[in-house]
């Protein structure tokens, strides 16, 4: 499920991870006041449980072998919120250092299965296995129903991702960018695996995990939620202003992207109104009719010559280059600044 | 003596929860500049003691003194105390993957400095300095994972004397070190010492006692303070040696520079 | 204590299954799960020893700020995420293999790195949009022909079945996509020690937080890793018959458990190690970075091979 680079366009990849930005402050500060302190060990090595479960190979009836994603697991442990930095950390460091799903990607992974694969698990979890006892059979039904609902619906958003891309971008005779197979064929391939391996896989791994705490060690699975009710009034007023900038990044991140779109004078604005309005659409569309879908599909700016363009990237360039020493520049800054101040 | 005495217990008592007690009625002071061993079979306290004094858990019943001041969660609490004190104790810890958790020696040297606020050019040169005294040049980069036992011990060591601290606090410092590392740890708390540090040091260890402590304290396994001497007086004492299971019934004292192809009899030569 | 703890009887009989003689009874084991997991942590680490090799050799790449080389290599890959034609992501391709070179990155292991593995994940997603049962599209082979239409189920099949034009540009474009894409990731993981580059974070306002905990991360899964192999190990080392499903998933259930309730001890271990050191809930680092000439001259030198890489995509069409 980690989708690589080069198989989502920018203004995919861009558009999530955009949207993952307001999700991991808030994750950030969510866990900074109910871990407190103990916040940077305990997420460290949750995400490093994590990392590790995705190398525990669990053997199929066929011979061959498949890993859980892990999320459900550490979010019935600890929380949706430490597993939105847990499984975001996880995938952080298998696109860089192991080549596991692309860098520019990192924002798709993440919305996928570091955001909404945990919280289905978690409110699914919660959800049946209500007030029961910590050792009650209820439990690890619960888990293994929410780890087998939230691989598959983190499957599905894969799915929907990748099939969006021949609608949206390909050239004038039908020429995929990007990913180049429809929902129509997308969603089917992606989700019957889910449905019949993939799930039944993260169910098994989830609740077995569950029952071996019951039997073993009962206090990992009262982890979370805290029972500090105290803290959560206290800093009540904090959390609106959050929600309010969260809700304000949200309300602008869509301009980010038209940003970027007509610097790279890839959209006008109402052709990419266009697009989205399209997609309920196309799911509809057979296969093979999706390919008329802009018959005069042509992109404004890259239409135009050369030389007549190349001034406005030069002068995008010298921007990028300032703006690449003037971050720098701040943060040595910073860093000096606040040596100063604490010496 | 007043002015001296680093750590004060008076009736300490610990208890995690509802389980049975891990220390019970302790009572001691340390003085500056002293070499402390305390000696207890495994699952005697000897760890609780060492994370009271380190003021990482606090007592059940009773109170820590550590530098005339009461040693409380509360007061720990207060960033000028806490600072303060933490500059003053440094632990080794006894598993060392705990201690080293910075991505490479460099850092992990650092971490304590910089903790502490010490401005930049500070941190650095304490770190390179450390770094050459204990000769761990080759490693300086390299990540923790990489080390070997006896190098993470060398480099959790750094780590802690990187913040300068009074009193060393050492959890079963030689447990899994190889006989030349032993010999090498034991030197360089013998020349902290004479730098006028306090040492703090548990271990079942009986090879080891003679060369790093003044004074032992022997805790049994009902977890109490069973005997307090000098180290010889200590070691000779086979009977309650025995009875808090420290030693067995074939256990024979070492006796040092008998046999001169041995490593321990050098080690005299350093103190004086 | 009680000194005459008896061994038991059966520890000091020999076992007789045990000598030489019958040691091999010649059937062979498959790979089983326990092998492949043992396989997957030995090459995670193997990677990660090879690649600090790399990153601490003399060469371009090892030589430019940490943070220097993020920026401009995500801006490669920016720019790579733009490029619409085969000709220019070649020449990007070809860039990527200069800057290899110049890094002493051995050019074998970086070719073999990417191309290896793209056609048998890539390749294969993307190789049946080729044909013009899938995607319709100009037809450049034909293959076979049915005489009509076949509509049946989920089953659309056209009147011939071909290799269309779309079809293998498009497979093409996206193939050569993603081998950039993974050269660039390639070379700014293997020219770099992970702990600078995860340090350089920072110049993407990722908090310093995060960047702890990141370092944190890396460093206790290799140790994570280290626990999960003993116990496969053991268990390697202990297993005479072959065990069934159940009993298989067991053991892993039970491992799964096993490095959790170790890492939440570690990390309570942890805890107390760093506020033995002065922590006190605020992450304070160093780096040791500093932008030179050099990386100036290396930002402008990327900038501009981005411009002519868009520009020349543009010019084609």
């Amino acid at each position: 499920m980690h989708i690589p680079d080069g198989f989502l366009s920018p203004q995919t990849w861009g558009t999530l991870g955009l949207g993952m930005i307001p999700v991991w402050i808030a994750s950030a500060i969510k866990t900074a006041r109910n871990l407190k302190i103990k916040q940077v060990p305990l997420l460290s090595l949750g995400a490093a449980f994590t990392f590790v479960i995705m190398m525990f190979n669990i053997p199929l009836p066929n011979g061959t072998t498949l890993h859980p994603a892990g999320a459900a697991l550490v979010a019935v442990i600890l929380g949706p919120w430490a597993a939105v930095i847990g499984v975001t950390i996880a995938l952080v460091i298998q696109a860089l250092f192991f080549g596991d799903g692309g860098l520019m990607a990192i924002g798709a992974n993440s919305f996928n299965m570091a955001f909404v694969m945990p919280f289905v698990a978690y409110y699914v979890y919660r959800m049946i296995s209500g007030s029961s006892a910590v050792t009650s059979s209820r439990r690890w039904i619960a888990a293994a129903v929410a780890a087998y609902i939230s691989v598959n619906v983190s499957a599905l958003l894969t799915a929907v991702e990748l099939g969006i891309q021949p609608m949206l971008y390909h050239t004038a005779d039908g020429r995929a960018l990007f990913f180049p197979y429809a929902l129509s064929q997308t969603v089917p391939a992606i989700t019957i695996a889910h449905l019949l391996f993939g799930g039944i896989v993260e169910a098994v791994v989830t609740a077995m995990v569950v029952i071996y705490f019951q039997k073993v060690n009962q206090p990992m699975l009262e982890l979370y939620p805290h029972k500090s009710e105290k803290v959560h009034v206290q800093s009540g007023l904090n959390l609106k202003k959050v929600w309010a900038a969260i809700g304000g990044l949200i309300l602008l991140s869509p301009l980010g992207v038209l940003a970027t779109g007509s610097v790279w004078g890839e959209w006008s604005t109402e052709e990419f109104q266009n697009m989205l309005g399209y997609v309920p659409e196309g799911i509809s569309k057979a296969p093979g009719s999706k390919l008329n879908f802009f018959p005069d599909y042509s992109v404004p700016g890259w239409a135009a010559n050369f030389t007549g363009t190349a001034a406005g990237y030069i002068l995008s360039a010298v921007v990028g280059l300032l703006l690449i020493f003037t971050a720098i520049y701040i943060f040595n800054r910073f860093q000096t600044k606040g040596d100063r101040v604490n010496g | 003596m007043g002015d001296n005495t680093v750590f004060e217990l008076r009736n300490v008592n610990y208890h995690y929860l509802n389980e049975p007690p891990t220390l019970k009625d302790i009572n001691l002071k340390i003085y500056s500049g002293e070499k402390i061993v305390i000696l207890g079979a495994n699952g005697s306290g000897k760890s609780t003691l060492q994370r009271i004094l380190d003021g990482l858990i606090f007592p059940t019943g009773g109170e820590v003194l550590a530098f005339g001041k009461k040693l409380t969660e509360e007061n720990l609490n207060d960033q000028k105390f806490s600072s303060e004190f933490r500059k003053k104790v440094g632990f080794i810890f006894q598993n060392s993957d705990a201690q080293l958790f910075s991505p490479n020696v460099w850092d992990e040297i650092a971490f304590g400095p910089l903790q502490l606020d010490l401005p930049k050019s500070e941190v650095e040169e304490r770190v390179e300095s450390i770094i050459k005294m204990l000769g761990l040049e080759p490693l300086r980069e390299r990540p923790p994972y990489k080390l070997s036992g006896g190098e993470k011990k060398k480099v959790a060591i750094a780590s802690v004397l990187s913040i300068n601290p009074e009193v060393l606090i050492l959890d079963e410092p030689t447990n899994g070190l190889d006989p030349r590392t032993q010999m090498w740890l034991v030197e360089v708390l013998i020349k902290l010492h004479q730098a006028g540090k306090t040492i703090i040091t548990a271990t079942h260890n009986l090879d080891i006692v003679k060369d790093i402590a003044d004074r032992v304290i022997v805790l049994s396994e009902d977890h109490v303070i069973a005997a307090e001497g000098k180290p010889e007086d200590i070691l000779r004492d086979r009977e309650m040696l025995l009875k808090v299971n420290l030693i067995g019934e074939h256990y024979h004292e070492h006796r040092h520079g008998d046999d001169s192809g041995h490593g321990h009899s050098h080690f005299h030569h350093h103190k004086h | 204590m009680d000194n005459s703890n008896s061994v038991p009887e059966w520890l000091l009989e020999r076992n007789e299954s045990g000598t030489v003689r019958n040691f091999f009874s010649g059937k062979k084991k498959k790979i089983g799960f326990v092998e492949k997991t043992i396989n997957d942590v030995a090459n995670v680490l193997k990677e990660s020893i090879f690649s600090e090799q790399v990153a601490n050799k003399p060469g371009m790449l090892q030589n430019i700020d940490p943070r220097v080389k993020l920026i401009t290599i995500v801006y490669l890959l920016v720019i790579a995420a733009f490029l619409r034609h085969m000709p220019t992501l070649v020449g990007l391709y070809m860039f990527t293999l200069i800057m290899a070179y110049f890094s002493k990155v051995p050019m074998k292991f970086f070719v073999k790195r990417v191309w290896f593995f793209i056609p048998f994940f890539t390749g294969l997603v993307v190789l049946p949009s080729i044909f013009n049962i899938i995607k319709p599209g100009d037809p450049l082979i034909n293959l076979l022909y049915l005489g009509r239409r076949v509509d049946f189920l989920f089953i659309h099949l056209p009147e011939t079945i071909s290799i269309t034009k779309q079809g293998l540009l498009g497979a093409g474009l996206i193939i050569l996509r993603v081998g950039v894409s993974v050269s660039l990731a390639v070379l700014l993981t293997v020219t770099s020690r992970w702990s600078e580059l995860l340090k350089s974070l920072r110049v993407f306002f990722v908090p310093k937080i995060f960047i702890m905990v990141l370092e944190m991360t890396y460093r206790y899964i290799f140790l994570l890793l280290t626990v999960m192999t003993d116990m496969y190990t053991a268990r390697k080392s202990r297993t005479i018959g072959e065990f069934d499903a159940k009993e298989n998933r067991r053991f892993i259930s039970t491992g799964i458990g096993n490095v959790f309730g170790k890492a939440y001890f570690m990390s309570e271990e942890i805890h107390d190690a760093m506020i033995s050191r002065g922590y006190l809930g605020e992450a304070k680092s160093l780096n040791r970075f500093r932008v030179l000439a050099q990386d100036v001259v290396w930002v402008i030198l990327i900038l501009v091979i981005g411009i002519i890489f868009i520009g020349g995509d543009k010019v084609i069409g």
